[in-house]
């Protein structure tokens, strides 16, 4: 009789892609977003945000699953958006009737009507803008972004990770920019989250994801604030990422506990550091450049 | 998607109206009222080898204290490092316990000596210790060291002493333990020291 194999996860290989799971991860978001709300300064703001994810969690059930781009060179969905414009805009439909289904104030109600009456050719524009992460328009692009994260997430999950070579800087499966980084509560390893597809790639512990550098870091945390959360600051190019650390801050999503977390950016960017993530529903700093 | 050159967001306090929470209307002004409140705390976390075993893993070490400043770093936990291609992440009961070895009171950090037939530990300088064990190295040496054995063949060995190296110590290191403990003809070297 062989021995029942262990359930731990340390010492397995690490898996260099997870792919996300559309019909969960924004249903799960939608719930971490109520349950950071309470008592939180911009506790209505999430609340606001749980209504897109709860949004973007309908489009994925009721919306048929957008056709993948035909690959070509660099990440398989590369370009995705640009394949498939009609397929996101009906996301943006479903996810500007959650918008409404709420109390707004209003800019929000204001930037929500924009949207209802923009023409296809406006809304590729703003759609254009968000991966960047400093779009124009701030009070339309979180409710953009969420129906282009519901778009590239479903196309994710479908790409064979065979497929995907492994990512780095940037995301291996659509080529968008990391929301934050989560390290797994028992594994210990590190993955950034795409802001847009939700894919998670691994890269190495205590090393800039920026340019990679690992002797000049530090992580700032909020002086008694919440548990396993920080920014990873580099001294070398001067950014930062934040870092959710799952043992200490179970439940966390990338996407929710960084937009429920932006006092950390404002100290942290007050000491002149410049943020690399990028979070669709939580759009927000001035661009800035480094080398 | 070329990083060469890449898009930054800068976020300041003053800067609050550029974040789609105060685009959107939700009353910034007391959702941001808490930066004056806060203070940051400076963390770190370094790789290194665990001192064990000639296993070797990789653990990663967490300090709390600003780097920047040059301020004493204060070690919070250690964990196995779950990137290190040794370990994947584990460490032994001996490994995981190594945060109360490194903070621990008892712990040695400086040469200490205690002459023969004393019960007394004296702390004593690295320049005196060395000196020290260079002298009684060669003392020992030149009384010891066997040029042919018995039957006349050449041996030039150096039996009555032995080397404790570390088993943690690199490549580079234990070659340089062999080259010069086995050019004074030293046959007893141990590179596998479990301290």
């Amino acid at each position: 009789m062989s021995p029942a194999p262990l359930p731990i996860a340390p010492g397995d290989a690490l898996a260099p892609l997870r792919l996300p799971v559309p019909e969960r991860v924004f249903r799960d978001r939608a719930t971490r977003l109520d349950a950071l709300a309470p008592d939180h300064p911009a506790g209505d703001w999430l609340r606001f945000l749980a209504r897109l994810a709860r949004g973007q969690d309908r489009a994925v059930r009721e919306l048929r699953a957008p056709t993948p781009p035909r690959a070509g060179g660099g990440p398989p969905l590369a370009g995705a958006l640009a394949a498939s414009a009609r397929s996101w805009r009906a996301a943006l439909e479903v996810v500007l009737a959650a918008a409404r289904d709420g109390p707004l104030p209003g800019p929000a109600r204001a930037a929500v009507e924009r949207l209802e009456a923009a023409a296809p050719d406006a809304l590729e524009a703003l759609a254009a803008q968000v991966p960047g992460g400093a779009p124009e328009d701030l009070a339309a692009a979180p409710v953009v972004g969420a129906a282009l994260q519901v778009h590239r997430a479903r196309l994710a999950a479908r790409v064979d990770p065979g497929a995907v070579s492994p990512g780095a800087g940037s995301c291996p499966v659509c080529g968008g920019l990391p929301a934050a980084s989560v390290v797994l509560g028992d594994a210990r390893a590190r993955y950034l989250s795409c802001g847009l597809c939700g894919a998670e790639w691994n890269l190495p512990r205590v090393q800039c994801p920026v340019c990679r550098d690992a002797s000049r870091l530090s992580y700032l945390a909020i002086e008694g604030g919440r548990p396993g959360v920080a920014a990873e600051t580099c001294d070398r190019c001067r950014a930062y990422l934040k870092i959710f650390d799952l043992a200490e801050a179970p439940g966390a999503d990338a996407i929710a506990d960084d937009a429920a977390t932006l006092v950390l950016d404002l100290l942290v960017g007050e000491r002149g550091f410049l943020r690399a993530g990028v979070n669709p529903l939580a759009p927000g700093g001035e661009r800035a450049w480094t080398a | 998607m070329t990083l060469s050159r890449r898009q930054f967001l800068k976020l300041t306090a003053s800067g609050v109206g550029a974040t789609s929470l105060g685009a959107l209307g939700f009353a910034p002004g007391r959702a941001l009222a808490d930066v004056r409140n806060f203070k940051l705390a400076s963390a770190t976390q370094t790789r290194n080898t665990c001192p064990y075993c000639s296993v070797g893993c990789g653990i990663i070490m967490y300090g709390l204290g600003d780097r920047s400043k040059n301020a004493r770093l204060r070690l919070v936990h250690i964990e196995g490092d779950p990137d290190h291609p040794v370990n994947r992440g584990t460490l032994c009961p001996k490994g995981a316990s190594l945060l109360d070895f490194v903070n621990s009171p008892d712990r040695l950090k400086f040469p200490e000596y205690r002459a023969p037939g004393t019960s007394q530990w004296q702390r004593v300088t690295w320049d005196w210790a060395l000196d020290r064990i260079a002298r009684l190295l060669k003392e020992d040496r030149d009384k010891n060291f066997t040029v042919r054995n018995a039957a006349g063949l050449p041996v030039n060995r150096w039996t009555t002493v032995g080397m404790l190296a570390a088993s943690a110590a690199s490549n580079e290191v234990g070659y340089l333990t062999h080259k010069i403990f086995r050019a004074m003809g030293m046959t007893a070297i141990d590179n596998q020291a479990r301290v």
